[in-house]
């Protein structure tokens, strides 16, 4: 029977991803709720997008078709009144998606990512119930668990130290969907996701990418200041190089969510993360590598650290604590309700993969970037 | 009449301003200050100020009487250099508000009063020039400036301009080059402090976080990269107060810098005849101001030395304010650290 499927962010990384599998996997109408642009309209910001993505994943060309005939565009925001909203939508909705969020995570955004993550879950709830929906998935992080270490459980998160606004944004939006009655909730926790498996391809630039590109800021400041300097003195970083770094493909998160989020999964906590990855070391070896830096000295105690050294882990503060203590993340209940083992080495991180990725990434970012030269 | 060309060169707050004090006050020579600080908006537009190929009289003049945005932003809130001497009189044909030329933030008006007339005759003639490369075009102001004022030598100096050497010395062959050399631990303890060389720094950080300047270009796609501390510096939000009291720098990091511009800038001096090159100690001019002072005229302006008039001169000698031995140990061991390769540097190639 044909069932009918709600996302917010569809216009985001995960959330258009998680658009592109529910054309694959269902054969059910999808409506999207996209904020206007003042230079683009609702409908052209989703369908240019899947234009744009469906070949560069290298998805077939036949889910465009399927796009128009299946996507309905619903223009508006979370945050109006659901009487607006709702009528526009023929309920009941089976699965509602709710995938927008910030990934800001910087204090001074704080309020602006509470008031998408937290206000938006908040919003995003109501409208759901006004829609009679059967489930509600809701993306959130695998990273809830802030400084914890050891095996992450497919648990709820009560109490834990978060280590920016974002993790705590997210601990607070899970404990209001799990806590919302009506309908089943469940709750999807990717670790940092990268981009598609096979084509590299990706459009959001944070978590590994905003780390490459703030070593290549960094190693831009530093030859402004003395040219040289880092291949002279190698930079002082605090980590674990042996401990797992869990990047995920936004395929393999996109496809065993709507896999899971269409059934009727008991389970409601699922760890979306990758069962094979590289080290940290490993991982930052190759970032450094790429982007032209020395590599970097491992040490324990941040008081061997100097003043450009601190500098430099000041700006990477963000990306330092996914560096630090063994995070290791269990998946029973993903793999339950998946009822087989994903393809891991579809999606496993290796070597020559992350340094294709990071390159890619790499060569975009600086093709975009005017070059400045030091000024002589 | 020719004219003869010299410069004060050196890394940044090594002293030169006092130097260039000094010889505007000797008579015969024209004193051009701060000219190349000024039309590359604080050393962050030196590609800018030297463009390849012919360039017209009216785009030359175009580059001197720039309205550059970063020196003209700090004016206009009231935090420009101590160095720029424009000031907002009422009959003044600029205003803070509007902008200032390069020209006449500091060059003009520590040459005359009537800086502002100046400027006006310089844009007449300057702007009719034919088209020259753009060192024939800065020998041709140099001389023009000089004859101006009667003198048969002129001597520029900007502050930190050992970042320019290479290009200086390009365009300006057969000049004299006077570096002068202070102390890498007092120089950095300075620029931490002095608000061009704090502009300069803050932007060198932006351009690479945003991928452009921003004084120069509203693409603003990397903006949520700049970390909360640099936020208030872009040109829309800029706050004086938070520039004023912004601390997130340390000496050491000038001690790197000033290490990295000794390095660079000494490999263009290494190549100047013996003749062309004189190194004179910051640290001399003040303790011996006359045999210094003496010594460097002699090498600008050999028939030129006047014993009174040096004598007179060297009461503007005063003492420095900065002193890196009253840091605390640690910054003090960090500070000397960053310095190593500057005096290492030195010690190699000045003899």
């Amino acid at each position: 029977m044909t069932q009918s499927h709600f996302i917010t962010g569809a216009t985001g990384f995960v959330g258009s991803y998680v658009l592109i599998e529910l054309l694959k996997q269902t054969n059910d109408t999808i409506y999207c709720l996209v904020r206007p642009k003042e230079d683009q309209a609702p409908e052209a910001r989703i369908f240019g997008l899947l234009d744009k993505l469906i070949p560069a994943y290298q998805e077939n060309p036949a889910l465009l078709a399927a796009a128009r005939r299946r996507v309905r565009i619903v223009a508006g925001d979370l945050s109006e009144s659901v009487l607006e909203i709702a009528p526009r939508i023929e309920s009941p909705i089976n699965c509602f998606w709710h995938v927008a969020a910030s990934l800001n995570y910087e204090e001074r955004f704080a309020d602006q990512i509470f008031e998408t993550n937290v206000m938006g879950t908040h919003y995003a709830l109501r409208l759901a119930k006004k829609l009679q929906t059967q489930y509600f998935n809701h993306f959130s992080t695998a990273y809830v668990v802030g400084k914890q270490q050891g095996i992450m459980r497919e648990e709820v998160v009560r109490h834990t130290e978060s280590n920016n606004a974002y993790e705590r944004s997210k601990v607070t939006s899970e404990l209001e969907v799990l806590s919302a009655t009506g309908m089943q909730t469940r709750i999807f926790r990717p670790s940092i996701v990268i981009g598609h498996s096979l084509t590299h391809e990706a459009f959001n630039f944070s978590g590994m990418y905003g780390f490459l590109r703030r070593l290549v800021q960094f190693r831009g400041m530093m030859e402004r200041i003395q040219t040289g300097y880092l291949d002279r003195n190698p930079i002082r970083m605090k980590m674990d190089p042996q401990v797992p770094l869990n990047l995920v493909p936004v395929d393999q998160v996109a496809q065993e969510a709507v896999q899971i989020g269409t059934t009727a999964a008991p389970q409601r906590i699922f760890n979306l993360t990758n069962k094979k990855v590289l080290t940290v070391g490993e991982t930052i070896g190759i970032m450094f590598d790429i982007a032209g830096v020395s590599q970097p000295e491992i040490v324990r105690d941040a008081a061997d650290f100097n003043w450009i050294d601190e500098k430099f882990n000041e700006k990477m503060e963000f990306y330092n604590s996914y560096l630090v203590g063994r995070k290791v993340f269990d998946r029973r209940n993903t793999d339950a309700a998946l009822q087989r083992a994903s393809d891991h080495d579809q999606y496993a991180i290796t070597r020559d993969r992350l340094v294709y990725k990071s390159s890619w990434y790499l060569n975009k970012l600086l093709s975009k970037r005017v070059r400045i030269p030091v000024s002589r | 009449m020719n004219t003869q060309a010299a410069f004060i060169i050196g890394t940044g707050r090594c002293g030169s301003t006092l130097l260039s004090k000094m010889i505007n006050a000797y008579a015969g020579i024209t004193s051009v200050s701060e000219f190349f600080s000024m039309i590359t908006d604080l050393g962050t537009m030196i590609p800018e100020a030297f463009p390849e190929g012919p360039v017209s009289g009216a785009a030359f003049w175009n580059i001197l009487s720039g309205i550059y945005p970063k020196q003209n932003t700090m004016l206009r809130h009231g935090v420009a250099m101590k160095e720029v001497l424009y000031t907002d009189r009422p009959d003044a044909a600029f205003r803070a508000a509007t902008g200032v030329p390069a020209l006449l933030q500091t060059t003009l008006p520590h040459l005359t009063e009537d800086h502002d007339a100046l400027f006006e005759a310089l844009a007449r003639e300057v702007s009719c020039w034919p088209s020259a490369t753009v060192a024939v075009h800065y020998q041709q102001f140099m001389q023009t400036l000089c004859r101006q004022f009667g003198d048969v030598l002129w001597v520029e100096r900007s502050g930190g301009s050992l970042r320019i050497v290479h290009r200086l010395y390009e365009a300006f062959p057969r000049a004299r080059y006077v570096h002068l050399v202070r102390d890498g631990r007092n120089c950095a303890l300075s620029m931490e402090k002095h608000l061009g060389f704090r502009m300069a720094m803050l932007s060198f950080q932006m351009i690479e976080v945003l991928g452009v300047d921003p004084y120069l270009s509203d693409d603003r796609e990397f903006v949520d990269d700049l970390p909360d501390e640099l936020v208030d510096f872009l040109p829309e939000n800029f706050n004086p107060e938070a520039f004023r009291n912004y601390s997130d720098t340390q000496a050491s990091l000038f001690g790197h810098y000033w290490s990295g511009e000794l390095i660079q800038g000494l490999e263009t001096l290494q190549k100047m005849p013996a003749e062309q090159l004189l190194t004179v100690s910051y640290e001399d001019l003040l303790e011996y101001p006359e045999r210094t002072f003496r010594t460097i005229i002699e090498f600008l302006a050999p028939d030129r030395v006047d014993m009174d008039q040096i004598r007179e001169v060297c009461r503007l000698v005063g003492r420095p304010r900065s002193d890196w031995q009253a840091l605390p140990k640690r910054e003090r061991e960090l500070l000397a650290r960053s310095c190593e390769p500057g005096f290492m540097a030195l010690e190699a190639n000045v003899h």
